[in-house]
């Protein structure tokens, strides 16, 4: 009986797999597991399953390298590859020539991707935003020189803001190359002095656009000395670079008229600031005049006749508050006096009196309290309150 | 004299900065009177950079030397 080797076995199960067309360019659709992305070698290993199956896959670093994005866990794609044996280890796997993210595009995995990864480094950090300056002197324009990005960024500043300087740093902005010329037109801004940045170019497709996508250029422009402005001409989609400008613009027109003020507000602000020059100064004269004038003022009560005059005036001051002091105690007394006086009276039998009252003195002149004192043929003094009579008593009742 | 050379937001800045220390007061006579004489001919500056002003375009590209 012929027996065979572990390799023949392996390399014969390989030749049939081999001739199958069917095993080549093949699609299949199924969820990532188990990735592994070998750095050192940059071959990526994984597994695709569904519910009841799974399958090896290899990637190799010529492949792996032209992917937008990175696989992940749980991703669910759309493979295309050829299913070969692995002969050393008899086993069949997917050596795959490309990956799309099942559902959504490529591109717009990888975009995901990057956003949340350079948002994670804080690159987008609303922190990090810098203000523009207010009246930009040199502004530089990162662009197509032939684009009409440059053409509309140029009319708005010609109209709204021409006292200041545009040095143009020429770009790809569409293409493969274009990430690195941005990155170069970045790096020549940033040895050149500027106050602002503006960089973009008219709308696209979204793969025009690409290049406002990649890491490389959100990063300088992160990195940039000066402001950036983004003006990716997509009204709608946010692209990285805007994430990590410190102001997105929908247009380069809307960049450029964002980057400046207005010429006319520009000559009512000037305006303005004259008049506030002038009424300042005014208000500082008249202060002037306000201050001499009341120096002057002081000035002149301390001249030598005024001192003296004062002197007098004083003098006479002192002199009725004197008098007035003096009166008023005087009055004081009075008043006091009369209060006592008064209070005196009140007490006074005397004042009884005057109500009608009379008091009768015997001959004696004791107060007759009791008719008993009293005989007939007695002479009695009665007191009324104005005045006394003198009488006898002619007859007596019990 | 300075204010011939200058850029027009160079003359605005001064311009603001006269405008704040008059705004601030505590100024001498003198003081003030020199600021109005700065700030009058800032703001004609300014007036005249606006008036004659023509956009400036650079074009700085790799092959340039920089």
């Amino acid at each position: 009986m012929p027996s065979y080797s572990v390799s023949e076995v392996n390399r014969f199960i390989k030749q049939i797999f081999a001739a199958e067309d069917i095993f080549y360019g093949l699609h299949i659709r199924g969820e990532i597991s188990n990735f592994v992305n070998h750095v050192r070698s940059g071959h990526f290993y994984f597994t695709l399953k569904d519910q009841t199956s799974s399958i090896k896959c290899v990637m190799f670093r010529s492949n792996a390298s032209r992917l937008p994005f990175l696989p992940e866990n749980g991703m669910n794609v759309i493979l295309r590859g050829d299913v070969q044996v692995f002969e050393r280890d008899g086993v069949y796997q997917v050596y795959v020539a490309d990956i799309q993210p099942d559902g959504t595009g490529a591109l717009y995995m990888a975009y995901e991707q990057l956003k949340k990864k350079l948002d994670a480094e804080g690159l987008f950090d609303p922190q990090r935003k810098r203000p523009l300056p207010p009246y930009p002197g040199a502004i530089g324009v990162i662009t197509s020189k032939t684009g009409a990005a440059l053409q509309d960024i140029l009319n708005i500043l010609r109209r709204r803001y021409p006292v200041c300087t545009v040095k143009l740093f020429p770009a790809l902005v569409q293409g493969e190359q274009a990430p690195e010329s941005i990155i170069q037109a970045f790096a020549r801004a940033n040895r050149t002095p500027l106050d602002l940045v503006i960089v973009g170019r008219g709308g696209g497709s979204l793969e025009d656009l690409w290049a406002f996508n990649d890491e490389g250029v959100a990063r300088a422009i992160a990195g940039c000395r000066v402001p950036v402005i983004s003006a990716v001409g997509h009204e709608v989609d946010y692209t990285i670079a805007d994430f990590a400008a410190d102001l997105r613009a929908p247009t380069p027109s809307a960049a450029a008229e964002l980057a400046v003020p207005d010429i006319v507000n520009l000559r009512t602000m000037i305006d303005n600031y004259a008049e506030m020059v002038y009424n300042y100064t005014v208000s500082s004269l008249q202060n002037g005049e306000q201050q001499l004038d009341s120096l002057s003022t002081r000035l002149m009560a301390r001249a030598p006749g005024a001192v003296l005059e004062h002197s007098c005036h004083s003098l006479e001051s002192l002199d009725s508050r004197l008098h007035l002091s003096f009166e008023g105690m005087y009055g004081r007394c009075g008043q006091r006096f009369a209060a006592a006086a008064g209070m005196l009276e009140s007490l006074s039998p005397l004042k009884v009196l005057t109500r009608g009252y009379s008091i009768t003195f015997d001959k004696s002149g004791k107060i007759a309290r009791s008719a008993e004192q009293l005989k007939p043929g007695n002479r009695i003094t009665t007191r009324f309150h104005d005045g006394e009579v003198v009488s006898v008593v002619a007859e007596k009742e019990e | 004299m300075e204010f011939e050379t200058m850029t027009f937001e160079k003359a605005v800045a001064e311009l603001e900065k006269v405008v704040a220390k008059l705004e601030k007061g505590n100024l001498s006579l003198e003081q003030s009177l020199t600021l109005y004489e700065k700030g009058t001919k800032l703001s004609a500056v300014c007036h005249q950079r606006l008036e004659t002003a023509k956009l400036k375009l650079e074009e700085i590209s790799s092959d340039q030397p920089e």
